[in-house]
This record gives C-alpha cells, sequence and structure tokens, in this order.
C-alpha cells in the first residue's frame, strides 16, 4: 500500500524526498551501532564493538610575511609567518565499529579539529553501516569518506600515510572529505591480482574558506564517482572520474555587473550566474608499497563548466626508503590552474573599479598554481605512533589554497614551511 | 687417532640438523584439514590476509587469524608482503579508519590459532612449520620455497 501512495506521488515530490532519506542516513548508522549492543558474538569475531583512535599533534612554521599557509581550502586559519602554527595538522578521531550480523555492522567516527571559522570543534566525520553479503560485494550508505583519489581514504589519518600531511596541490583542493550516500564496491580476481570497481553517490556538503574571513557554506551538492582499482602484490592502481554537481546559487558579484548594463558585463554576470553548475575531475595513479621502497605517482585534472569554477591539472610523486624505524622521504607536488580571466568591458573609472576588481577575484579566488618540493622524515619509534619532520618549499603564482594578505599581492612567490608532527592510531 | 675422528663427527653433527632445524622454523600457511584446498599462491594469501579479497578457492569466505606473538608475526609479513610491523599498522590504519577493510581475527599464540583452524572450516592461519603436529590442519603454502 506504502509502495503504491509512493507512486501516486508526483515525481517532483518524491525528487524531494530522496536528500530528505540522505540527509538521515549518518542517524541510521548510529541507530545500527545501537542495535550492535543486542547481538551476539561468535567464535572467530571476537568483541562486537571496536573502539578505535587516531590522532596527530603537529606544529607547523613557514616564513613568508603576509602569507597565511592552510592544508586545504576549508581551513579558515592558515599558519602565519613567525608563528608556531597547531591547528594546521592536529586532529583527535574517535571511532567506534558495531557488529549487527556477520554481513552487516556500523561505523560512526568523530573528529575534534580546527574548523572552517577557526574554532576546535568536534563533528561526525563518518556514520555509515556496510553491508557486505560476499567478498566480490560491498554496499556502504550514511555519511562515508570520499576516497576518491589514490591514497585519500584517509586523509585525517596521519599515522596512516608517510608525510606529515598529504600534499596539498593535490589533496587540499578537495574541500570536503566526506558525502553523505551510499556506495558500491564490486571486487573479484583478475590474473594473479584482485580488480575493484567502486560506485558512488549522494549528497556533497562542503564548506570554502576565504582569506577576507567568510565561509561559503554549499549544503546542496550532488557527487557522482566510479573507480577501478587494480591491486597486485605490492602494486595499487587506480583511474577515478568525479562529477559534482551544484544546482544554482546567485552571485552578488553577477548580480552588480548585470545592473551596470554593458553588454559585456551582463554577459559575464550570466557565466557567473550560471546554474547548475558542473565540476568533474579525472585521476590516475599507482603507488608502491613494499620495503624498502615507497613511491606513489598520481596525475588529477578537474574542470567546471562555469567561469569561476576550478580547472587544474595537479600531480604528486612521492619516494621514500626504509631504513629500520627511518623512512626519509621526497615529495614533488603541483597544481596548475588553467582557467582564463574575462574581461568586464567596464571603462575604467573610478565608479566602476571596486566593481571590477570584484569581479576578477570573484574569477580567479579558486584558481591555484603552485608547485612544493618537500623532505621530510619519518620515525616509528614505537608500535602504533610515530614523529615526522618535513621542510617544504613552496612556489606559487596565484593560490586559492595559501591565504595572501599583502596588498598589492606579490604575484610570484615562494616559502619554506617547517613541520613537526606526533601521530598515532590504535 | 679414534679419539681425532669422534671430536670431528661431534663437531660436524650439528651441521648433519641444520637443513632439518631451518625447514622447522619455516613458516607456513594452514588451513582446515577438511578443506579442499590443497594450495594457494602467495597472491591469494596476500589478498587474504591484506583484506584485498578474501575469498577461499572454493568460494567460500576466508576467515585470517593473525598471531599476537611478535617475532613470527613479523616473520610472517617480511616473508609475505616485506613489511614491518608499523608498515603493517599504518596499512591497517588506512584501511579501518576508512571502513574499508577490517584486520584479521588475532589469536593470542599459535596453539590457539592451530585449535582455530582445526574446528574452522574456512579458517586459515600461520605458523612455523615445527609447529604442525596434529592431524586437523594442513599446510596450503610454504613461505619460504
Amino acid at each position: 500500500m506504502r509502495e503504491r501512495d509512493e507512486l501516486r506521488r508526483p515525481r517532483a515530490v518524491r525528487f524531494r524526498i530522496l536528500p530528505r532519506v540522505i540527509s538521515r542516513l549518518p542517524t541510521l548508522a548510529l541507530l545500527l551501532i545501537f542495535a550492535a549492543t543486542t547481538a551476539h558474538a561468535d567464535a572467530l569475531s571476537g568483541s562486537r564493538f571496536t573502539l578505535g583512535a587516531f590522532g596527530t599533534l603537529g606544529a607547523v612554521y613557514q616564513n613568508a610575511r603576509g602569507l597565511a599557509y592552510r592544508r586545504n581550502i576549508s581551513q579558515g586559519h592558515g599558519a602565519r609567518a613567525g608563528e608556531l602554527d597547531l591547528g594546521t595538522d592536529s586532529l583527535l578521531g574517535l571511532q567506534v565499529t558495531g557488529d549487527i550480523t556477520s554481513d552487516l555492522d556500523a561505523q560512526v567516527q568523530g573528529i575534534v579539529r580546527r574548523n572552517s571559522e577557526g574554532v576546535w570543534r568536534p563533528e561526525l566525520a563518518r556514520a555509515f553501516a556496510r553491508f557486505q553479503p560476499s567478498q566480490a560485494v560491498m554496499v556502504r550508505a550514511g555519511r562515508i569518506g570520499l576516497g576518491v583519489f589514490l591514497l585519500a581514504d584517509a586523509l585525517d589519518v596521519g599515522y596512516s600515510y608517510l608525510t606529515i600531511r598529504p600534499p596539498v596541490e593535490v589533496y587540499g583542493m578537495l574541500a570536503s572529505d566526506e558525502f553523505d550516500g551510499a556506495d558500491a564496491t564490486l571486487s573479484r580476481r583478475l590474473g594473479d591480482g584482485v580488480g575493484r570497481i567502486r560506485v558512488l553517490g549522494g549528497r556533497l556538503p562542503f564548506e570554502t574558506a576565504l582569506a577576507d574571513g567568510t565561509v561559503t557554506t554549499t549544503d546542496n551538492a550532488r557527487i557522482f564517482g566510479i573507480t577501478a582499482d587494480y591491486l597486485y602484490g605490492n602494486w595499487q592502481t587506480r583511474a577515478a572520474l568525479l562529477d559534482i554537481h551544484v544546482p544554482g546559487g546567485s552571485d552578488p558579484v553577477a548580480a552588480a555587473l548585470a545592473q551596470t548594463g554593458f553588454p559585456q558585463a551582463v554577459a559575464l554576470a550570466g557565466r557567473l550566474n550560471r546554474s547548475p553548475e558542473n565540476s568533474y575531475g579525472a585521476e590516475i595513479g599507482a603507488t608502491y608499497d613494499g620495503d624498502p621502497l615507497e613511491a606513489a605517482l598520481v596525475l588529477v585534472h578537474l574542470n567546471s563548466d562555469y567561469v569561476n569554477g576550478p580547472k587544474f591539472n595537479s600531480a604528486f610523486a612521492l619516494l621514500g626508503w626504509r631504513i629500520a624505524q627511518l623512512t626519509p622521504y621526497t615529495t614533488f607536488a603541483m597544481t596548475d590552474s588553467f582557467a582564463t580571466t574575462e574581461a568586464t568591458g567596464l571603462p575604467p573609472l573610478p565608479v566602476f573599479e571596486p566593481l571590477i576588481a570584484a569581479a576578477q577575484e570573484d574569477e580567479t579566488a579558486l584558481q591555484t598554481t603552485q608547485r612544493d618540493f618537500a623532505l621530510g622524515i619519518r620515525y616509528d619509534f614505537a608500535p602504533h605512533v610515530d614523529i615526522k619532520a618535513q621542510i617544504d618549499r613552496v612556489w606559487l603564482h596565484q593560490s586559492g589554497l595559501i591565504f595572501d594578505y599583502n596588498v598589492p599581492p606579490p604575484g610570484h612567490t615562494s616559502l619554506t614551511v617547517f613541520g613537526v608532527a606526533l601521530d598515532f592510531a590504535f | 687417532m679414534h679419539g681425532a675422528r669422534l671430536t670431528l663427527l661431534t663437531l660436524f653433527l650439528p651441521l648433519l640438523w641444520l637443513p632439518h632445524a631451518a625447514r622447522a622454523q619455516d613458516v607456513v600457511i594452514i588451513v582446515n584439514a577438511s578443506s579442499h584446498i590443497r594450495s594457494l599462491t602467495r597472491n591469494q594469501v596476500i589478498d587474504i590476509f591484506m583484506g584485498r579479497f578474501r575469498q577461499l578457492p572454493s568460494g567460500a569466505t576466508a576467515l585470517p587469524i593473525d598471531v599476537a606473538d611478535t617475532a613470527l608475526r613479523q616473520t610472517f609479513y617480511a616473508r609475505l608482503v616485506h613489511k614491518s610491523l608499523p608498515e603493517i599498522g599504518s596499512y591497517w590504519a588506512r584501511l579501518v579508519f576508512s571502513g574499508e577493510a577490517s584486520p584479521p581475527f588475532q589469536a593470542p599464540d599459535t596453539r590457539t590459532a592451530l585449535k582455530l583452524v582445526a574446528t574452522n572450516p574456512d579458517a586459515i592461519a600461520y605458523c612455523y612449520r615445527s609447529d604442525v603436529t596434529g592431524r586437523g590442519v594442513r599446510i596450503v603454502l610454504d613461505l619460504e620455497r
């Protein structure tokens, strides 16, 4: 009967229900965790609950006056010159996993870190139910890690990777590491390795922090992605496609440009206000995770069909060499923006100057051309704990990642970033 | 003269035992004796223990068992994937906190691991060759070969 009622509902109403269902998926995962309290354990599963914790205590220092170094575009505060900043890399995470049946479990993860407004607050990072009826199929629903790019499965867990932070030129452009929705992973043996396809879709809430202190919150973006992996011995290769769809939204700069009545400015306003906005990305990458050598190469292309959307070619390469408990490493990362700015067509009169400047800033706010060469060392001095030291030399032309408070902006500039971090995961 | 021969024999006698002693320290992969599996490849064992694809050739889901004994565990992962225990910890941190897979069940010692394999048709574990004395388990891979 309920199904028949559902079918009678107008199509538009059904589409409005879907986002509501998606937004309640994390709550469902929390309920499933509580449901696990009533389940019974078998001989090989051990406890029904698994508690986990991870964290990083990191300090960052950089030397360029007027700049603030950030880990990703959602961080509202960065490391300023001459100050020891503890908020760029530090965080604390707690996780509980509950087994409901042998095929079904639920996971909830909370993280305390400095948020986009610069305040230390806990947030719900993961809350999903996982159904795995066989090794060939795994379905998850709730708040899930995005994990589209290679090595980005657990961006917040510093202990899980070699460097202090994932190269910001590639991973820092992701404003969110999680989405509310579902994913399905299909695995099968291919030759002597394992082939894996993952399809994901849902709502992608994210925040973008700007240098002037404003934070743009986007709640209604939708994401669709597909990844294909091949795992063989110590090798993993991945190809991934990603589509992010932002349905509408008005741009105040566009509104002001439209009011001028100049044809070129009105046309630019139309493109800035384009609705819906689509961004799409592609990635290929490979990692070798052996001993003593650890290596990775990742290439990313990100494009948009709207004027001020993200448009980059990014890449990073990593080489690490393990010597007993020490692993020295080096990385090179880069992102090149290929966006072109469109002129407003407004005459260079004092009355239009603020609008011309605002339009240019609007068009280039997310564009980044930046390079980073890093040297570092990881020391695994105790089980589940490491300490790392890293020096980054960063060259930038324009950056949506690093805040630039210099007036006027210096254009080409560089900075040296020193970092130390203590990571743990239990 | 006779005494000198005896001394030489005493000196070289331990060498005769060396190959056997080395084989006793071989790390082997074991499954339940009633299982139809006769052998597994190294990559199949990697996929099972590293949480990539835990399916036995029979189609059943494998139940991998890790052993808490640090020396044995260290030798096993070094020989299987050329990784140290901190690297294994780091690997599992990524998978566990992203919700992609769970690490193998950990038995407190080899005796418990052997008992679990002997009583569970889909269980798979590792131990030293010298520990395989009972009838309940079968060796399906020797990591030294």
